[in-house]
């Protein structure tokens, strides 16, 4: 098979656009999508600070690694959920990626904030542990954010999470949610802009980068994997492509085309009364979920 | 052939390409790449009887 480009030897071929291409033109490709998806979303200006979340696998690293090339301004965030040996191995590669790139890394610790780890803290609260990481992520993340300068947040999120995002929420009729699927999610009050630079591109675009780059990551699933639902839908949604080629791409261009159908996903935000952080109830789900005490005393008092 | 998967050593017999690979062991071209010497391999090419390789799975859940 040869490069479409130059007629060296493929090292891929990307079957949605009927592309074989060689090292160079693929990293060359998946360069130009991320840096597409930026000017084409108005994600970030060259001179704003970006914070990128990320988890030691391969699309927040990927990602990372891509924007500094690109010669974005960048800082690592990775939030240590305390999930024994799987977050010590996450840790322990986002601190290689830092030392080895030279970038500036902030870890925030569950068990040093919490005295816990995010499988106890379910436990105790009563919430799944995924909806329990969500919530917790995307607290400390904005946080961090707002309160040291950021311009915006952006997350490793591909092509593959944004469909199988958008597919579970259309099963289950989940307009608001489905409205948020956007690549850029704008900044309102004291929740930063959030930005998904990888939309353009699959996850197996995406490791292969981050294979041909050297780039090291963690290729450990999480332990609470298996029991989130969009991986079901992953694995669907890539038997339908391997017989129909483009449909992931097509499905998420076609849902940005006509996303105006399902409304802005609009809410109005106010300030938890406890922590001052965006909410849409009196107190936020992170302060309902760790801040107990607080929150009785607060109603005690309201 | 020896075919590296999750860590497991799967035996396929036979000189083949790797799309017939991958049909074989019931695994999805979207889903892995796969590896050989350190390089990426696509489905056209092909895999000596005594050769190795090892399947890397990309899909990610969390």
């Amino acid at each position: 098979m040869k490069c479409r480009k130059c007629r060296g030897k493929a090292i891929i071929k990307l079957y949605e656009h009927n592309l074989p291409l060689c090292k160079e033109h693929f990293l060359e490709f998946v360069e130009g999508r991320v840096q597409k998806a930026i000017t084409d979303f108005r994600m970030v200006k060259r001179k704003e600070r970006v914070l990128v979340v990320v988890s030691g696998g391969k699309d927040s690293l990927t990602l990372a690694f891509i924007l500094k090339k690109l010669g974005y301004r960048i800082s690592l965030l990775h939030i240590d959920l305390g999930i024994d040996e799987y977050s010590e191995i996450s840790r322990k590669f986002c601190e290689e990626f830092a030392n080895l790139y030279e970038l500036p890394l902030q870890v925030i610790s569950i068990k040093k904030e919490w005295g816990k780890g995010i499988k106890e803290l379910a436990r105790e609260t009563y919430k799944s542990p995924c909806s329990l990481c969500g919530l917790v992520k995307r607290y400390y993340f904005n946080k961090f954010a707002y309160e040291n300068g950021f311009s915006c947040v952006a997350t490793g999120h591909n092509l593959d999470d944004m469909v199988s995002a958008l597919m579970a929420n259309l099963l289950g009729w989940r307009i608001s949610y489905i409205a948020k699927q956007t690549p850029v999610l704008p900044e309102e009050g004291k929740l930063k802009r959030r930005i998904k630079p990888l939309v353009y591109l699959t996850e197996r675009e995406i490791g292969a980068y981050a294979f041909l780059q050297g780039i090291p990551f963690s290729r450990q699933d999480c332990p609470y994997a298996h029991t989130a639902s969009f991986l079901k839908i992953k694995h669907l949604l890539n038997q339908l492509e391997v017989s129909s080629p483009g449909t992931k791409y097509s499905f998420y261009l076609g849902f940005l085309k006509n996303k105006q159908l399902f409304g802005e996903g609009k809410v109005t935000l106010r300030e938890c009364a406890l922590c001052g952080f965006p909410t849409v109830t009196e107190i936020c789900s992170f302060c309902k979920t760790f801040r107990k005490e607080e929150v009785r005393n607060y109603a005690g008092e309201s | 052939m020896q075919v590296k998967v999750n860590g497991e050593i799967k035996e396929v017999r036979g000189k083949k390409r790797v799309g017939e690979i991958l049909e074989e062991l019931g695994l999805n071209r979207e889903e892995v790449l796969v590896i050989k010497n350190g390089e990426l391999l696509t489905e056209s090419d092909w895999v000596e009887e005594n050769g190795e390789i090892e399947v890397m799975r990309v899909v990610s859940g969390g």
